[in-house]
């Protein structure tokens, strides 16, 4: 029986101490809204 | 009460050479003790100038690096080294306090690298300190910070001077909350990421 293939979005890597692990969803969108603030690159 | 050689720049108290066995005991703990007086005097105490607490090494492609359980009572402030060997894109970086999500200002000047300019820039109230700046692409990042009592239930402040290759910035900031995390997160804004590098931590002590 042919199964469904998924294509999961792949979020940003986050490193807490020595692991390394893809960001939870809880994670990735805390992320976001701590990002709505970031300043401009030099220059812009 | 025997009387031993000594060292010959602190005059710590040692066996001769031809002391009998049974009172090495006796002399193990004299000389322990000299010892524990002289580091003591010359530390200044339990607790004595800048103490490392923590290395962390940065792994490959994170956006984020967290860094735990390195703030406490033991220590009011704390200097933080931040070395990323390389990063991705040209957006921003930030430092936060773990569990901190609100009150963060900065203050900073920053400038292109081979520029005079100097422009001034500030964040208010916003979830975390944007303290690196960049033009450019796949360069290090790196930072000096002091950080004021992050574990004190008091309002945090601090300086910090940034490089990242093409840019630079010092300045300094505020937490306006009285929060008491134990630990910090460095990262990169819109997803970008780090590769290689270190962070330390140490505590300024106090005797």
């Amino acid at each position: 029986m042919a199964t469904a293939k998924e294509t999961a979005i792949q979020k940003p890597l986050i490193q807490i101490d020595d692991l390394v692990r893809e960001m939870t969803d809880e994670e990735y969108a805390f992320y976001l809204e701590q990002q709505s603030n970031a300043p401009a690159p030099i220059g812009e | 009460m025997h009387n031993m050689a000594t060292t010959t720049n602190y005059g710590w108290d040692t066996p001769d050479d031809t002391d009998l066995v049974k009172d090495g005991a006796l002399a193990m703990r004299d000389l322990g003790e000299d010892i524990d007086s002289t580091l003591y005097t010359a530390l200044g105490g339990a607790y004595p100038g800048l103490r490392f607490i923590k290395k962390q090494t940065i792994g490959t492609g994170v956006t984020s690096v967290s860094v735990t359980n390195v703030f406490s009572s033991t220590y009011d402030n704390y200097r933080i080294l931040i070395q990323a060997d390389s990063s991705s894109g040209s957006s921003g970086g930030y430092f936060a306090l773990n569990g901190v999500t609100t009150a963060y200002y900065v203050n900073a000047q920053y400038m292109g690298l081979g520029s005079s300019t100097i422009t001034g820039t500030n964040t208010a109230n916003v979830s975390q300190w944007n303290i690196f700046y960049f033009n450019a692409n796949g360069t290090p990042m790196a930072a000096q910070i002091d950080l004021f009592n992050p574990f004190r239930t008091i309002r945090k402040t601090g300086f910090f001077s940034s490089q990242t290759g093409n840019g630079s910035a010092n300045g300094n900031f505020l937490n306006n909350t009285t929060l008491q995390p134990t630990g910090f997160t460095v990262g990169k804004d819109n997803s970008e990421t780090l590769s290689g590098g270190t962070i330390y931590v140490y505590g300024y002590g106090a005797s």
